[in-house]
């Protein structure tokens, strides 16, 4: 489906030019029992920038999302908006916008009613509400649906609505708490680069919550990645990618396969029968001699159809512009490769491959020792 | 094929059956009115006279305010309860059912010598005329007004809801009036028919304490003249049947609610009953 993008109405022009402000989070706290849904969380979103959170479900990204809204009590710590310390205002006095991952529209409304919503809370006239709500619905390219209620619409219509609404009242900030995760692929693909272009238009600062991985790195400006209530790493998502700090981003972030390998010296560790120089932001603290494994990237993988190889090809799966080969190495481990489908090579089950690293590490763990 | 005609003639002889069971009282009611006495001769000589019995008109004036006044304590307490419970409180949920199903276990004569037993020291405008009635009258429907209200709540994405209105800026009271009231409309109003209908209906109670209500009228009236009575029970009847459609078409307009208004009554009924027969078992959601 094609989204026409309306002309440019007056007032959305001038928020283009609004710019956002800056959100900081201080050494934000929040747990629940025993559990830290947020453990000293600090985070400084830029004017009119969009920072995804990522992490597996629990990791407390929603809580911290929920916190800047102020539909979470923190207990320790501060929000600040624009320099202002909102940490303890009312969540209807916060004036930021949020689209959540359950549809939110109200079922009583149509979907005008439900972009103007947050005017009609503010007594704005209904005339001028409803021309705003207009312009808005023109905006996420609803504009004929203005009339339905929420029962008449799809997931992906239903959530544009929710953007629309949410950005009706010109909210300092945008926050979107996993908006995309009950539509289906094709939809969240469209709709994904549909915020990004509202959100790079409108220039709003934007908190992007999700546990997609793809999602965050191709939406985000920068994409922290959160574990167990804690900022693991933050970055553009091209570092959070290729240079993860920690052995848990690079698992997160895309797909490795850990290799068995020891190390030679403090920078170097031979794996599959090379030595590789180990990057100082790969692996600190690794003594040679010390067994490891190292965390490598499929497309570091290099893998060939060989009668002699030392690899077995347990599968191979075709992803149209590339192929995924998964092999099992003598000692069991599997490796997972991928390859441009424009090579040509098939890989049966079964057949045997050699296997060469391109030397890209990604990250040096040391390995626990066997129990 | 054969199974098709079997299956579909055992449906029409179970409805037949249920309809007869359902009708034929009923119509056996009508005639007895309409004859009045004189067997073969049809009139409404039974309704006339109804109209002209003294202490219609009290009495019904008695039944309706004891109705709406029940009908409007039972919203007002049970709405914002059952929607706090259910947004902040969710485990006080079992404790809130349970106690709601309590009138179902309890006779009449109990309830009464409870009640006068507690409010003895309430002023006589409380005590001694029928707004003591409309107070017993919240707790006898409880059992059904709580679930039929519960039913329109766990309806809708409560959470996500408030969440959303309060991120908009709304304060508690435009949440209440502009969403969460209209999207539990169907609730709220299975919830009044159910709390009239019972009010309307009930006689032990208030023959044991004394007040002229619309049913201890008709009682009271059968003993003279039966076919009056009966009359009246038939009208009645009728009045109940159109306050129900009337509250159905409310309830079915511009809704947009998952549930509707019938199976919003369906639901509190069915609940009310299961809960009953398992004390203290969680409601299905």
């Amino acid at each position: 489906m094609t989204i026409t993008v309306p002309p440019r109405a007056e007032s959305l022009a001038r928020e283009r030019t609004r710019g956002g402000v800056v959100l900081e989070l201080v050494n934000c706290r929040r747990t629940y029992g025993k559990v830290h849904a947020l453990d000293a969380f600090s985070i400084t979103v830029a004017p009119g920038e969009l920072v995804a959170l990522l992490g597996p479900s629990g990791c407390g990204k929603t809580t911290a999302l929920r916190a800047v809204a102020g539909l979470e009590q923190l207990d320790e710590g501060r929000v600040f908006v624009g320099g202002e310390d909102i940490t303890h205002v009312s969540p209807h006095r916060r004036n930021v916008g949020m689209v959540f991952q359950a549809y939110s529209l109200f079922p009583n409304m149509n979907a005008l009613a439900n972009v103007a919503f947050g005017l009609e809370v503010r007594r704005v006239p209904a005339a001028e509400r409803h021309k705003r709500a207009g312009e808005l619905l023109e905006l996420v390219g609803l504009a004929p649906l203005a009339e339905r209620y929420p029962h008449e619409l799809s997931g992906g219509q239903q959530q544009r609505v929710a953007l629309a609404r949410a950005l009706c009242v010109e909210p300092r900030l945008l926050l979107l708490d996993e908006p995309l995760s009950a539509l289906d692929a094709k939809v969240r693909s469209q709709l994904r680069d549909e915020i990004r272009r509202i959100q790079l238009e409108v220039g709003i600062t934007t908190l992007f919550v999700t546990h997609d991985q793809e999602e965050a790195l191709s939406i985000a400006d920068r994409v922290g990645v959160m574990r167990a209530g804690r900022l693991e790493q933050l970055g553009p998502p091209a570092e959070v990618y290729s240079t993860p700090t920690s052995n848990f981003v690079a698992e997160f972030v895309g797909s490795v396969s850990r290799l068995p390998g020891e190390m030679k010296a403090p920078d170097t560790v031979a794996v599959l029968g090379a030595r590789l120089a180990v990057p100082a932001s790969a692996g600190a603290g690794l003594r040679a001699g010390q067994k490891v494994d190292v965390l490598v990237r499929p497309e570091s993988i290099r893998m060939r159809p060989t009668p002699d190889g030392p690899a077995v090809v347990a599968r191979a799966s075709f992803l149209g512009a590339v192929v995924r080969v998964v092999a099992a190495l003598p000692d069991g481990v599997e490796v997972t490769s991928t390859l441009p489908a424009s090579e040509g090579f098939t890989f049966p089950a079964g057949a045997r491959a050699d296997i060469d690293l391109l030397g890209d590490i990604l990250f040096v763990v040391a390995r626990p020792p066997a129990t | 094929m054969v199974a098709v005609r079997r299956k579909r003639t055992f449906r029409w002889v179970v409805f037949g059956l249920l309809g007869f069971y359902v009708l034929a009282p009923m119509a056996a009611s009508i005639q007895f009115s309409l004859e009045a006495g004189y067997q073969g001769h049809l009139s409404f000589i039974a309704y006339s006279q109804a109209i002209a019995e003294p202490g219609l008109a009290a009495s019904l004036i008695t039944s309706v305010k004891v109705a709406a006044g029940a009908m409007v304590i039972t919203l007002v307490l049970l709405v914002p309860t059952v929607i706090l419970v259910n947004l902040r409180l969710p485990r006080w949920r079992a404790v809130l059912d349970a106690v709601s199903l309590l009138p179902l276990g309890v006779p009449a004569v109990v309830i009464v010598l409870g009640v006068l037993g507690v409010y003895r020291n309430l002023p006589d405008i409380i005590t001694g005329t029928p707004v003591i009635l409309a107070l017993v009258y919240v707790i006898l429907a409880m059992p059904y007004s709580y679930r039929a209200i519960d039913s329109g709540v766990r309806s809708l994405d409560l959470h996500t809801l408030v969440d959303a209105s309060r991120s908009m800026g709304a304060g508690w009271g435009k949440l209440f009036s502009r969403v969460l009231l209209p999207n539990m409309r169907s609730g709220i109003l299975a919830a009044a028919f159910l709390t009239v209908a019972l009010s309307l209906g009930e006689y032990a109670i208030a023959s044991i304490m004394g007040f002229m209500t619309f049913p201890v009228w008709l009682v009271s009236v059968e003993g003279n003249n039966p076919y009056v009575a009966v009359a009246l029970s038939i009208a009645a009847l009728l009045v109940t049947w159109i306050l129900l459609v009337a509250l159905a078409l409310v309830g079915s307009g511009k809704r947009r609610t998952t549930t509707g208004f019938g199976i919003g009554l369906v639901d509190a009924l069915d609940e009310a009953e299961t809960s009953a027969s398992a004390p203290g078992a969680e409601p299905a959601t």
